[in-house]
């Protein structure tokens, strides 16, 4: 992995929620958005995936549904919550509080000035 | 390999992953949701021009750590089910048994050698073996009633008395080639003589239960003073 992975990871919820912002999706395309937002820099494994999306369901931030398709595969479906839209805007405001806060630190503010 | 063949063996693969735990509902939905993902991106690689089995490598890759999962639905990993420490620190006497029963066996065959070259009667002397293991199985039975219900201590040499040990055997295996050429020059008994490889296994094997129990009785008088 060729960027702060770590760093990444740590946001894996609300990736996930950002994308589920604007329409229901399933695992693969969650992923395969992660994969063309970022350039083909980053993409999540299948079981980090799934374990978000547990922890995320736990937590009542998405519900999921199998989806019933004519043609190809039978799917399922997370839908993002009132709560999980709450959760979603909490650590939006979160990261860039903290992204200010890491930019004032690093100095790298003065730079883009 | 065709689709179909990719797909069962897709299939067949996921299945392995979720071998250790009982196939109950939640785990056949978590099952069948990365088996269409997993079939989806598959398709994908082959469309963008990947060949099957690299498509294959690539998603099977993707797929990460079950463990993962399998821990979010509550169910023991595998990892958790038998801990690294316990497989990495055997027990004193268990490993004290281990290189016993080898310092026996190679005993056992430089008799069997020894006695057939002697008196040339193979088909008797294999009879050794059938004597040596009902003696052993006599011994390990005497062995778990003498220390049946009491704990075995698990063994952790630190580095020093591993570098030490290891000093030791390479000294020891050097002094057996030696003494294997001279002897065998001496009386150019080659035909039996490579039985000195078996003594020198049986010898690493004392030095090692040596180490052990002088290792035991330094930690014990340690605790003592």
């Amino acid at each position: 992995m060729s960027i702060a992975a770590d760093l990444i990871r740590g946001h894996t919820d609300a990736i996930i929620l950002s994308h589920l912002i604007h329409r229901d999706s399933y695992g693969y395309e969650i992923n395969k958005s992660i994969l063309g937002r970022s350039d083909h820099r980053y993409e999540l494994k299948e079981a980090t995936l799934y374990t978000a999306f547990k922890r995320l369901e736990d937590a009542g931030y998405i519900v999921s549904y199998w989806g019933d398709e004519k043609v190809g595969a039978r799917r399922k479906y997370y839908s993002i919550t009132p709560a999980g839209r709450e959760a979603y805007e909490k650590q939006l405001s979160e990261w860039l509080a903290t992204r200010n806060i890491i930019d004032k630190l690093l100095g790298t503010e003065d730079s883009t000035l | 390999m065709s689709e179909v063949n990719m797909q069962a063996k897709i299939h067949a693969h996921i299945d392995r992953l979720f071998a250790s735990v009982p196939a109950d509902e939640r785990v056949s939905e978590v099952k069948l949701e990365l088996y269409m993902n997993t079939i989806d991106r598959y398709n994908d690689l082959v469309n963008e021009g990947k060949s099957p089995d690299e498509a294959y490598a690539e998603v099977i890759g993707g797929i990460g750590d079950v463990d993962e999962i399998l821990d979010s639905l509550g169910y023991p990993t595998q990892q958790e089910a038998s801990p690294k420490k316990e497989r990495r620190a055997k027990g004193r006497r268990k490993l004290i048994y281990d290189h016993f029963c080898n310092v026996y066996w190679m005993f056992v065959l430089i008799l069997y050698f020894t006695l057939s070259f002697a008196t040339g009667a193979w088909h008797i002397t294999w009879m050794t073996f059938l004597i040596a293991t009902a003696l052993l199985k006599a011994i390990r039975a005497f062995l778990d009633i003498r220390y049946a219900g009491k704990p075995d201590l698990p063994y952790q040499p630190t580095k020093e008395q591993k570098k030490l040990r290891a000093t030791a055997s390479s000294i020891l295996w050097l002094l057996v080639l030696i003494v294997y050429f001279a002897v065998s020059f001496i009386s150019h008994a080659w035909y039996i003589t490579w039985n000195i490889f078996l003594l020198g296994s049986a010898l690493e094997s004392l030095l090692s239960i040596h180490c052990i129990m002088k290792d035991t009785c330094n930690e014990q008088k340690e605790v003592q003073q």
